[in-house]
């Protein structure tokens, strides 16, 4: 059975004449089977989506983080398909998340449920996410509110500075990827026009852009300041500069200064087939000594983001390569339901970033790249 | 003016366009005073091009290395390299016996960048060190600065731009030296991908001996812009997919009429 119940053609062909195209048989068919995979992790998730699925096989609690942003690509996908299932599991995944805000408007860091009370600035940014997707859907002002509390909670909390002092991954840190908790807060703030939240949220990333180095690095763009950074936390801040210029309408102050990563980001994609280092030192040293599988598919959209403002197909072309990578360690077809279609953390599986693990943002970063690529392709005429 | 002579550099030893390129040079009275060829079977430079091109690229290599050809002809259509060697009566081989025939320097070197390579070149002296898959005069498949790297052909009409092969000086950026002529390559109906390259690489070696006999008066200075426009890449098999529709699908008919009026001054 396959999740477009309703589609007359196959989506690929775009034109019933015209033989589908290799290429984007294959993105669907890996989209298709992605989409699939969260879709389990929903099933074993008791209300959320499970955080990842071992590799000794089980699924782990669901973590309210991810589940947050894992609702817009279910929305993206069941629009993109004409399927109801996706469309009802990012509703419930809401509903589970609305049973979860605390009154001040925040959620807990970690998987659920927390061992202690744990308000986290970065986890409840990417609730944020979802919510304002579930508002864009159905103009639900239950969703709206939810968001508007919880980026208030996060607006509170900033400084003068543009720094948290409570609620950090590491305590006292603010890393340079808190650009993705601004810009939730300005998603919010778009719909709300709440002048708080915007104030606040410029503030941050005021602070992280006087992190940039000549070499186009955001100082403390990783989960810890001495070590290299993920490709992962490298693309959240990327994202976060990205669509913070868009909601912002200001390209040159928080668009611009993420070109130069961006371009050498490109440069690495090409030189390497897709198979971009693990993690850069702040000098962009490299550790190859493995891929971080989700850095792969959230730079690839990083790309595409950027390439709408610049139209290149070049860019278009690294992206594709990007996603390829990940594509080719995906197991379309394996008789454990939990590793098929299941996205690794790292390429080999056993390499530093969440080891041995499939983590469901690593499917769902992978399912937007996939829905991105497709489109752009498409509008290209393939 | 006195007679030219060249060095000529090849990536490997049974290249046809460099085989076409030294022949017509010797007959053309060009002094071909040494060759260059670049040893497949060195471990950095496997290295490099698994890297760039994955290891599927080396299997196909394999009948390119020994001279078999496989630029995607068909019986109705030979391509455009097989055409202009047959119109030249060029039966293209190895390289090393070329030069034993006639008397010519041969230097197998690891990689053009070697020290082998600039001893070599060095010691002759040349006037023009001809790049037939390595060094310093380049016929590149596309317009420079806009169309600068790897699959330059493909990436020219991709990003809509008539495709040329540019003769250029090299130096140390990727497709950035002076450029010295363009020269159009014609787009036919019905063209795929590997007729078009082929016939870059034909447009290429007629353009390299036109350059060799005819020198320009001053050799030109880099332009600014040179590295400005981002660097082309292998393309990847959507976006060469994409191409391959394009051209079978017509979009570039608008480029037919335009290439053969130009492709005439070639």
């Amino acid at each position: 059975m396959t999740l477009a119940k309703n589609r007359q053609v196959s989506i690929v062909s775009g034109r019933a004449d015209e033989a589908p195209s290799v290429a984007l048989m294959r993105y669907e068919t890996a989209l298709e089977a992605t989409v699939r995979w969260l879709l389990r992790s929903i099933k074993h998730g008791r209300g959320g989506s499970c955080a990842y699925f071992g590799i000794w096989g089980h699924w782990s609690k669901p973590y309210p983080e991810t589940t947050g942003y894992i609702i817009p690509t279910l929305l993206d996908y069941a629009q993109y398909v004409g399927a109801e299932e996706p469309h009802t599991a990012a509703f419930a995944l809401g509903e589970w998340l609305l049973g979860l805000q605390s009154d001040e408007g925040y959620w807990n860091g970690g998987m659920h449920p927390p061992r202690r009370s744990d308000p986290s600035i970065f986890n409840s940014a990417q609730i944020l996410i979802g919510l304002c997707a579930l508002y864009r859907e159905t103009k639900d002002e239950r969703w709206r509110d939810a968001a508007q509390k919880g980026a208030l909670w996060l607006a509170q909390g900033v400084g003068e500075d543009g720094q948290w002092m409570e609620g950090n991954y590491r305590q006292g840190f603010n890393p340079s990827y808190y650009t993705r908790v601004a810009w939730p807060m300005l998603e919010v703030w778009d719909l709300t026009q709440d002048s708080r939240i915007r104030n606040a949220a410029e503030r941050v990333l005021s602070a992280i852009l006087a992190r940039r180095k000549d070499n186009g690095v955001f100082r403390g763009w990783g989960f810890d300041q001495e070590k290299p950074a993920f490709t992962h936390t490298i693309a959240y801040t990327l994202r976060g500069l990205l669509e913070s210029a868009r909601l912002l309408g200001d390209w040159e102050t928080y668009g611009r200064p993420a070109e130069a990563a961006l371009e050498r980001l490109f440069r690495q994609a090409e030189l390497n087939r897709g198979k971009l280092a693990g993690a850069f030192f702040e000098d962009w040293k490299k550790d190859t000594r493995y891929t971080c599988l989700t850095g792969n598919a959230q730079t690839a959209i990083c790309l595409l983001k950027f390439e709408e403002k610049v139209e290149d197909l070049r860019l278009v072309n690294a992206a594709c390569k990007l996603v390829d990578v990940v594509c080719e360690a995906q197991a379309i077809e394996h008789p454990i339901p939990g590793f098929r279609g299941a996205v690794a953390g790292s390429s080999p599986v056993w390499g530093r970033y969440m080891m041995l693990r499939y983590p469901n943002w690593a499917a769902k970063f992978h399912a937007d790249a996939l829905m991105m690529l497709i489109k752009r392709l498409r509008k290209e005429g393939l | 003016m006195s007679t030219p002579r060249i060095v000529i550099t090849a990536g490997f030893d049974r290249a046809p366009h460099v085989f076409a390129l030294a022949e017509l040079f010797r007959r053309r009275g060009v002094i071909v005073e040494g060759l260059i060829t670049v040893s497949p079977y060195n471990w950095k430079r496997l290295r490099a091009l698994t890297r760039q091109r994955g290891r599927e690229f080396l299997w196909q290599a394999i009948p390119r290395l020994l001279g078999k050809g496989t630029s995607g002809t068909d019986a109705e259509r030979p391509d455009a390299l097989a055409e202009f060697l047959e119109r030249h009566q060029i039966s293209p081989g190895s390289l090393r016996s070329w030069s034993h025939t006639h008397r010519v320097p041969y230097g197998v070197v690891p990689s053009i960048n070697d020290k082998k390579s600039v001893e070599f070149v060095r010691s002759i002296n040349p006037d023009w060190v001809v790049y037939g898959g390595g060094g310093i005069l380049n016929a590149h498949s596309g317009p420079i600065p806009e169309i600068r790297g790897m699959n330059a052909c493909e990436w020219s009409l991709l990003l809509g731009y008539a495709p040329v092969v540019t003769i250029h000086l090299i130096n140390r950026g990727i497709d950035t030296g002076g450029i010295i002529a363009r020269h159009p390559v014609p787009v036919c109906p019905g063209d795929t991908i590997e007729m078009l390259r082929s016939r870059c690489v034909a447009v290429g070696v007629e353009a390299m001996l036109h350059t060799v006999l005819n020198p320009p008066d001053k050799l030109p200075q880099p332009e600014r812009n040179a590295a400005s426009h981002r660097q082309c890449f292998v393309l990847a098999p959507a976006l060469k997919e994409l191409l391959a529709r394009r051209l079978s699908g017509g979009t570039y008919a608008h480029l037919y009429e335009q290439s053969s009026e130009e492709g005439a001054s070639v």
